[in-house]
């Protein structure tokens, strides 16, 4: 299966690799930053880690997670990433769990966080600098208090600059007991964050934007967005491809509040409560994109937001 | 893999393999305790890809001959292939086979929706579905379940069975999420002198698209007991207190790496060790089923 790649400027975006050997070719003369492996089976990761550390020398920031299923019968990987062949502004955090783990998950998010206040602080930034935050929860229960977290640790930050954030439920991460997986985007370009946040969304209530960037930054991380109208309630249930139009629609009301379009979109990650979603999910999405998309990677996942939720479609534009 | 013989029932339990070899390793292990492939009365398939159970049908048309078990197929995360466990009957007395007409659909394909043999009555796991086989009430678990357990209200009652009789049921739930919703409907409108031994997991996904819940029963001189803890040995305890011979274990687990462990500690009866997305309690980490046949 070819990977999808899209280019901004310096910029790479590869969604839906099946290999390390096709990423590889992918990303060949740029520095690889940011990868996502989804694997059908945990038990793979460290496998493809060591293949991978062995393929690229130095491992970028590298989020392993389990999937409910992939779109190829019998895949059993599908990676995404980011690369540079410039000097990027932007900074890649992904939470590690170690030593002795919590059986709290709201214990493990704030380790997670206090990472990455020290990652991004070695970076030569500060949390003010994240646009984007993505969870990974091994129950989809353990978003519920992870959220109040969330909301207590950027209480202080007004929606016009809050991150984005998305919350993902997975039926595995790296380590046995571990609950929390983040992963974070900081852009160290100058000036304070800008959030958009359209009024359709129903988390305007809370430190979470619609999509967020920097003053000075191009890359804008956009919330998994999800068909739930401004009240919390579900658009359209079970209808797959409606669910899908809305959730991309929102997308692009974001996209367009910070002055760009459609076609600024680099990367979607697609999260599907049922994997076989894919290729409805796909389909709509050609009505948006053309044929020449964002760098595109579907995945099957445990449980999104609201239970009622097909899809939770996580994206990013460069405008 | 492992086979043990309780009278007239033989319990297989632990099958891995591809779709294409289950049937065969079936038979090699029924045929091992005096049983045949035509003696099963319930089978339970977990498939890392629920794309792959039109395959395990597709391979069953081949060898099973009819009439069909009771077949609940399922998706598990994670593993490669297929993962079986089955309940084979070798007593006298005729194999009753229904598909009801309220599910139409299921004829075409080499399962049965309840199997009876003897005092053992299985009902295959039902959807929330139409004659046709499309999905009723699609995204609401409740509606969907009202469904499901009126098929098995009708299929225990078209083998001469009723609720009542169901000591064992297992739930499969496209979220977990949905679970609470589905068994508070269950108690209300179907069991409403309580429920049986009842054992619910999260699974990645059901056989058809917007399936949320499936609903396998089992009536019979059996015993069994459902429970969900944090650590294995919680389980282990319980299933040392149950009563008659033990038959048969299932464990549900939420990290695939448990049911690694799980499995390689089976020890004495049958044990069927599968990754699934959640369970009733956000905390449990495991599900655990097991079936002692009455002596």
């Amino acid at each position: 299966v070819n990977p999808s790649i899209r280019r901004a400027d310096d910029l790479l975006f590869v969604g839906g690799c099946d290999s390390l050997e096709s990423l590889a070719r992918a990303v060949e003369g740029a520095q690889l930053l940011d990868v996502i492996s989804f694997h059908t089976d945990i038990r793979d990761a460290d496998r493809v880690l060591d293949a991978a550390a062995e393929l690229f020398g130095e491992l970028p920031t590298w989020t392993v997670l389990g999937t409910t299923g992939l779109p190829q019968r019998g895949a059993r990987a599908s990676l995404r990433a980011i690369a540079t062949t410039g000097k990027s502004p932007l900074v890649f955090f992904s939470s590690s769990a170690e030593g002795e783990l919590p059986s709290d998950p709201v214990e493990q998010a704030r380790a997670a966080y206090s990472q990455a206040e020290e990652a991004v602080a070695a970076a030569g930034g500060t949390m003010a600098d994240v646009i984007d935050i993505c969870s990974f929860h091994l129950d989809p229960r353990g978003m519920v208090p992870c959220e109040q977290m969330h909301n207590g640790y950027w209480g202080n930050v007004p929606l016009e600059q809050a991150p984005a954030w998305t919350a993902i439920g997975a039926p595995a991460l790296q380590r046995l007991g571990q609950l929390v997986q983040y992963r974070m985007i900081a852009d160290l370009s100058a000036g304070a964050r800008i959030a958009k946040t359209p009024a359709s969304l129903h988390w305007k209530y809370c430190p979470i934007s619609g999509g967020t960037r920097k003053q000075g930054g191009r890359l804008v991380g956009i919330a998994g967005e999800v068909a739930s109208d401004a009240e919390g309630n579900i658009t359209t249930p079970g209808d797959t491809a409606s669910q899908a139009r809305y959730a991309l629609n929102r997308i692009r009301e974001v996209v367009e509040m910070h002055g760009g379009d459609m076609s600024d979109v680099v990367e979607v990650t697609a999260f599907h409560k049922d994997h076989r979603a894919w290729e409805i999910v796909t389909e709509v999405a050609r009505e948006y994109f053309g044929d020449d998309g964002p760098a595109w990677t579907s995945a099957g996942m445990t449980g999104l937001w609201n239970p009622g939720y097909l899809h939770e479609i996580y994206a990013l534009a460069v405008v | 893999m492992s086979v043990l013989r309780c009278g007239d029932l033989v319990f297989v339990g632990g099958l891995e393999c591809g779709v294409d070899d289950l049937f065969p390793q079936l038979d090699v292990a029924l045929r091992g305790e005096g049983a045949a492939l035509a003696d099963l009365v319930e089978l339970t398939t977990f498939h890392a890809d629920v794309r792959e159970i039109d395959d395990a049908f597709a391979a069953a048309r081949e060898v099973l001959p009819e009439p069909y078990p009771a077949w609940t197929p399922v998706g598990m995360v994670g593993g490669e292939g297929t993962v079986a466990r089955a309940i084979a009957h070798t007593g006298s007395g005729e194999k009753t086979t229904v598909i009801p007409d309220t599910i139409a659909w299921w004829r075409s394909r080499p399962w049965s929706a309840g199997c009876r043999r003897g005092d053992l009555v299985a009902v295959a796991g039902q959807f929330g579905t139409d004659t046709d086989g499309d999905v009723v009430m699609p995204g609401f678990h409740d509606g969907q379940a009202r469904n499901a357990l009126n098929r098995v209200k009708e299929i225990c009652a078209d083998l001469g069975a009723g609720l009542e009789d169901v000591v064992d049921l297992w739930s499969f739930h496209q979220d977990p999420r949905g679970i609470e919703a589905c068994l508070d409907l269950a108690g209300r409108e179907f069991f409403t002198g309580g429920l049986p031994t009842w054992t619910t997991a999260g699974a990645p996904a059901l056989y058809r698209f917007g399936m949320l819940g499936q609903f396998r029963a089992l009536a019979g001189p059996i015993t069994t007991l459902s429970i969900e803890c944090r650590e294995m040995d919680e389980a282990l305890e319980a299933i040392a207190g149950l009563p008659g011979t033990l038959a048969e274990v299932v464990s549900f687990h939420k990290d695939i790496r448990d049911a690694e462990q799980a499995a390689h500690r089976a020890a004495g009866a049958p044990w069927t060790a599968v990754c699934m997305t959640g369970f009733r309690a956000e905390q449990s980490r495991h599900a655990v089923h097991a079936l002692a046949v009455q002596q």
